[in-house]
């Protein structure tokens, strides 16, 4: 394949896929628009807790036997 | 103690006398250089992420010659850094071995055996980049644009045919004229697609070349628009939609899968964008933090050592790299030509609404060249803010360089040439 005629088929059809993927983006934009898919207030829920969160929550249970072992002694 | 004693014990001065002077000069040059860039780097002239990384590592590998020369490829001199041409022979029982044994040596090796020959360093940044991009600000305004893009992806379509006058041949002309899209990723997985024997060249030029348009756009912007154009306001485009995260997450979706289903070529490439965009208005946290930082840090910081480190002084005296300085800077000046004069067609179409040094922007080199657009322009007015578009212009530049990514490994790949 000649070298301008290379560069002058792929830039013709770079033109046509963008501006088919401008025109993809742009009826998408529409399409969303339509379809009511706006979740704006929607918060994302990770249920999967972090190791973080597990130890957390073991020093939470911790601190809560002991208070419990000690208000029973009181008893 | 003779002298081949000493040579012996301090190898690294001792090699300079073991190879041809001018292989010697050229290390002390771009020992030099090295340090030059980490300077230029530090000071905000070039871009100091890639710069800083690659100037070490330019400096070091030019210092920490010695006599070791396992491969027996580069006449019993050689580094502990990396062997790029370990495994391209054509016998692949001794490839296999080659790699080897590289492997085990050359403490870089396996960063650019696993993650650079394959392209691998490439998507990781792309995927950090795709976390930064906002595709709202190409929903404002996706044909100007993409327009503005299209223009800007002229150096590459001027520098392929000017690349077959030098004796490459077209697939090599073609992956050394898309340093014109600014896009270092791109650059990395068109020539190891397409001339992998000149990737590491074409790479260093095009990571060169992309920090230094941060010096020299300005120039051009200045010599192309004059100030009383420069400092035009842009105003939101009428009627302007505001999209929620989940939209643009939808859009971003199905523009990933459309894009793919036209270049299978390029997916590694588009996935690895739009997964960081998806992930960035998907709202999952810990993935946005991991991508747009440590990973994208650290490919970046892996990205310029490579380059520093393959910046050899064999590579860069090889008889093909001096055209290809040459090229990549046509490649990238007319690139910024074409994206300015995209930037006056939308000024005219749009009846002087649009400023036309958003034009530069279209060149992608995400964000560097919308940040240069804005930091001109505020020079002139600064009341006037053409951030929003040039990153609109931006993000089409990022994906007209991917489909031409994609065309040109689709028509060229299987082309047999000699």
């Amino acid at each position: 394949m000649n070298a301008i005629t290379a560069s002058l088929w792929i830039y013709g059809l770079t033109i046509v896929f963008a501006l088919a993927v401008a025109l993809i983006i742009r009826g998408m934009g529409s399409l969303v628009k339509r379809l009511g898919l706006d979740r704006n207030g929607d918060e994302l829920d990770i249920t999967i807790p972090s190791s973080n969160q597990l130890k957390e929550e073991e020093m939470i249970a911790v601190v809560v036997a002991i208070a419990r072992s000690k208000h029973e002694q009181g008893d | 103690m003779n002298l081949e004693s000493l040579n012996q014990i301090f190898q690294g001065i001792g090699t300079l006398f073991a190879v041809h002077p001018q292989l010697a000069a050229a290390r002390i040059g771009l020992i030099f250089l090295g340090l030059l860039l980490i300077y230029l780097g530090r000071k905000g002239v070039l871009e100091a992420l890639i710069m800083i990384p690659m100037g070490l590592g330019m400096a070091t590998v030019n210092a920490a010659v010695m006599f070791f020369d396992p491969l027996k490829l580069h006449g019993g001199v050689g580094t502990l850094f990396v062997e790029p041409q370990a495994g391209a022979t054509t016998d692949a029982v001794r490839n296999a071995a080659d790699l080897m044994t590289i492997l085990q040596i050359d403490w870089l090796q396996p960063i650019y055996t696993f993650t650079f020959s394959n392209g691998l360093i490439a998507c990781l940044v792309f995927l950090g980049v795709g976390s930064l991009l906002d595709i709202g600000f190409i929903l404002a305004r996706p044909f100007t644009s993409m327009i503005i893009a299209l223009f800007a992806e002229l150096g590459t379509f001027v520098t392929l045919p000017i690349a077959t006058v030098f004796g490459f041949n077209i697939k090599e002309a073609a992956a050394i004229s898309i340093v014109g899209g600014a896009d270092g990723p791109m650059v990395l997985f068109t020539s190891l697609q397409l001339a992998p024997h000149l990737f590491v060249p074409i790479a260093v030029v095009a990571y060169l070349y992309l920090g230094l348009t941060y010096g020299g756009y300005p120039y051009l912007i200045r010599a192309m628009i004059p100030k009383r154009i420069r400092s035009i306001p842009m105003k939101p485009p009428k009627n302007q939609r505001q999209y929620s995260a989940f939209e643009k997450l939808v859009i971003a979706s199905v523009s990933c899968v459309v894009l793919s289903f036209l270049l299978p070529v390029a997916a590694p490439l588009i996935l690895s964008l739009f997964l960081g965009i998806v992930i960035r208005e998907s709202g999952i946290k810990p993935f946005q933090e991991l991508v747009s930082g440590p990973l994208l840090y650290a490919s970046t910081l892996f990205l310029g050592l490579m380059l520093g480190v393959l910046c050899d002084a064999n590579t860069i005296m090889d008889p093909k790299v001096l055209p290809l300085l040459l090229l990549g800077s046509l490649s990238l000046l007319v690139s910024g030509f074409g994206g300015l004069l995209g930037g006056y067609f939308m000024y005219w179409v749009s009846k002087g609404e649009i400023n036309p040094v958003v034009g530069i922007a279209g060149v992608s080199c995400v964000p560097t060249t919308a940040k240069v657009a804005q930091k001109v322009v505020s020079k002139d007015n600064p009341g006037a803010v053409i951030m929003p578009a040039a990153l609109g212009a931006n993000v089409s530049g990022v994906i007209t360089t991917a489909i031409i990514a994609g065309l040109m490994c689709t028509l060229l790949r299987n082309i047999v040439t000699n």
